[in-house]
């Protein structure tokens, strides 16, 4: 392959026989699907969409993009790609951190795993090669003790991406972690390593950035998206911007005060203490550090230190969490979600996940479905059923099981705030109408991550739109899925959004990889890769009515100030966005798949 | 009363909320002006030499933005709140 950026290194790794087989990129698909999640979704559905989840035949693809690990910035990140065992859709989940790089400056692109191992094994990677080893020592081990001796076995310019007992045990929605505290963390992809017997991957690799195609070209362009991601008035600024100063936890206060905050189960869409675990109110009182990325200025990373009952030294306590494991169970003591994001970093599973499975729980409770006593915010509790869920003893491996699927058990789905199997993440779409679009439509189950709407109904970006208008959502939401598609693929963080556009990552990806392409080019890309996916899907089963929201969302207005009175308008959002698609009520046609050139 | 966030607390020297008793009949601008009059550190980071709102700022009233009210000219009532952000986003 002539195409600059890619180390043109795939390793197909085969778990039950042992072999590693090597392969370069087909260049067309890496035209048409570039790298990173793009790129995984294609060997995925290559795989085919029936596979069961758990079994050997399920293809675990570990991706970077032709950006990752190069000088452009905020490319520290890596894609990993498989079917979830959670909503039984095609996912991506991707982390932060240095694996992404070193992947790339390991030689590879992709590795992409297969199989079942006889008994647990971690796969080493260094120097163009992948090698598998035992990893008996390490069943059973949480994620911090993992990485630790991998690291003292391995040494420098290491990254450890591991599983911890919550994969083991197939928790459904078990998470990779990559060098102790940046997940990977939605759809079950630790579980898939857990059924597989593939513990870690070891990836160590000095710094080899590559160099792009034109170099010329690529000094302008990486200039100039700098500078719009170093502007003092963006978010992105570093030491000044709210993101930069704060993290993502800059955001709790102020879907607080529009009333897009939900709490207890989203019974509530604002929560009286979400003050005390603010953004704001962390870095006034268990701020540490703010750690990084590969090649990234922002240093979102909040790094904590708690004392006491929770005492805790860790990173990162993100608005998601916080939320979750906060406001959605009542909880005001940011202790102790410091707390529960490290258990959930050291169990190796999704915190939005657990914190919704813990809301749920809690309602379940209060209404008198299950003998167990577990009140909102009843903190200690919180803690004993974090650790039920990841050994899944007791009703902990009922909730281990995912929200929807305990809520089904517990004898009241409608308790369930998911969306194809995946729980809802911190913002409420009765305050927040694009989100309910959003969620609705992503292929990977409620996600933010796919068309983060919040980005226009909040900042402003690309442009302002009202929160509670519901006009424009649909093709808004479908314009960000096709963005934010292609930056998964390079691998780029979602963050760069909130500064660059289409136009600053076509002049760095055509830079970088000699392929010229336009603004709207990407954004055909874009749209390719997410055809793609509900493809997937579709032949996997998810056909008419596969779009939709917890009735809550839909029938409980909003009691809270600024959104007061309101519910999501889905369908009329839904019509607009499938006029958009070109697809009839959830189904990519024949013709958008040849328009496409998906077949 | 006048409550800030983010890096406009920060800017104000660490104050949350700041009293302001505005008349009967004024606006939003008033209560923001007579704000900067007390925090003077805030001058140019929510409203711009021109008199609007700086680009990605947000300013709401009882949690409804003020762009889908009557923007600055908005006319406050008794014991409402004005909530002020800075540009915020995240994930």
């Amino acid at each position: 392959m002539n195409l600059g950026g890619y180390a043109d290194r795939i390793a197909r790794i085969d778990l039950t026989s042992g072999q590693v087989a090597y392969e370069h990129i087909d260049e067309g698909d890496a035209r048409k699907y570039v790298g990173a999640r793009g790129l995984g979704v294609k060997y995925v559905f290559d795989n085919g969409p029936t596979v069961d989840p758990l079994g050997p035949d399920n293809l675990l693809c570990f991706m970077n993009g032709p950006l990752t690990g190069t000088e452009v910035t905020m490319s520290g990140r890596m894609a990993i790609v498989t079917k979830s065992p959670l909503t039984g859709t095609v996912t991506d989940s991707h982390h932060g951190g240095w694996s992404g790089a070193r992947l790339r400056w390991a030689g590879f692109d992709g590795l992409l795993f297969k199989g079942r191992a006889a008994k647990p094994v971690y796969a080493y990677v260094e120097d163009g090669k992948v090698s598998l080893r035992d990893a008996s020592d390490l069943w059973g081990k949480g994620i911090h003790e993992t990485v630790g001796a991998l690291l003292a076995r391995h040494g420098d310019d290491t990254s450890v991406i591991a599983i911890g007992q919550a994969g083991e045990r197939l928790v459904r929605y078990a998470s990779f972690i990559n060098e102790n505290d940046r997940a990977s963390g939605r759809g079950g992809t630790g579980a898939v390593a857990g059924s597989k017997q593939l513990k870690a991957v070891v990836i160590k690799a000095k710094k080899a950035i590559p160099k792009a195609k034109n170099k010329d070209a690529f000094k302008i362009a990486h200039q100039r998206a700098l500078a719009v991601l170093m502007d003092e008035a963006t978010v992105t600024s570093p030491r000044k911007g709210g993101l930069s100063v704060y993290g993502t936890n800059v955001l709790m206060n102020i879907t607080n005060t529009i009333g897009a905050l939900g709490a207890k189960n989203s019974q509530q869409t604002t929560f009286a203490a979400a003050e005390e675990i603010s953004g704001e109110k962390i870095k006034e009182t268990i701020l540490v550090h703010d750690p990084t990325c590969h090649a990234c200025p922002v240093a979102c990373k909040k790094e904590v230190e708690t004392h006491g009952k929770y005492a805790v030294r860790m990173e990162s306590f993100e608005y998601e969490p916080a939320w979750s494991l906060g406001a959605n169970c009542g909880n005001a003591n940011r202790d102790s979600i410091a707390y529960l994001i490290d258990l959930c970093n050291d169990y190796g599973m999704d915190a939005i996940e657990l914190g919704q499975v813990l809301g749920m729980a809690m309602e379940a409770s209060e209404k008198e479905l299950i003998k167990e006593r577990i009140e909102w915010g009843d903190t200690d509790r919180m803690v004993e059923l974090a650790h039920m869920v990841g050994r899944r003893e007791g009703i902990g491996d009922t909730m281990a099981e995912g929200t929807q699927r305990a809520a089904e058990t517990f004898g009241d789905v409608n308790m369930a705030m998911t969306v194809k199997g995946q729980s809802t993440p911190a913002y409420d779409p009765r305050g927040m109408k694009g989100m309910g679009i959003a969620y609705a439509t992503s292929n990977r189950g409620a996600c933010h991550l796919r068309a983060y709407t919040p980005a226009s109904e909040l900042l402003g970006v690309p442009e302002k739109t009202d929160p509670l208008a519901w006009e424009g959502k649909g093709k808004l939401t479908k314009l960000l899925q096709d963005l934010h598609a292609v930056s998964d693929s390079f691998d780029l963080c979602k963050f760069s959004a909130f500064a660059e556009g289409p136009e600053e990552y076509a002049a760095q990806y055509s830079a970088v990889t000699g392929v010229q392409v336009t603004g709207d080019d990407l954004l055909t890309i874009g749209e390719r890769i997410y055809n793609l996916e509900r493809y997937y899907n579709n032949l996997a089963g998810f056909r008419e009515g596969s779009d939709y929201l917890p009735k809550r969302f839909l029938e409980e207005p909003s009691t809270a100030k600024g959104s007061e009175g309101h519910v999501c308008e889905l369908d009329l959002m839904l019509k607009e966005y499938y006029e958009a698609r070109g697809w009839e009520n959830g189904v990519v046609p024949e013709r958008k798949l040849r328009e496409l050139q998906i077949v | 009363m006048v409550r800030l966030y983010a890096t406009l607390r920060a800017r104000a020297g660490g104050v949350r909320d700041v009293e302001i008793d505005w008349r009967s009949g004024a606006s939003v601008g008033d209560a923001i002006r007579e704000l900067i009059a007390r925090k003077p550190n805030l001058e140019g980071y929510i409203i711009d030499a021109a008199g609007r709102v700086v680009p990605y700022v947000s300013v709401f009233i009882e949690g409804r933005d003020i762009r889908y009210l009557d923007g600055l000219a908005t006319v406050l009532a008794d014991q409402q709140e004005i909530a002020i952000f800075p540009p915020v986003a995240g994930g």
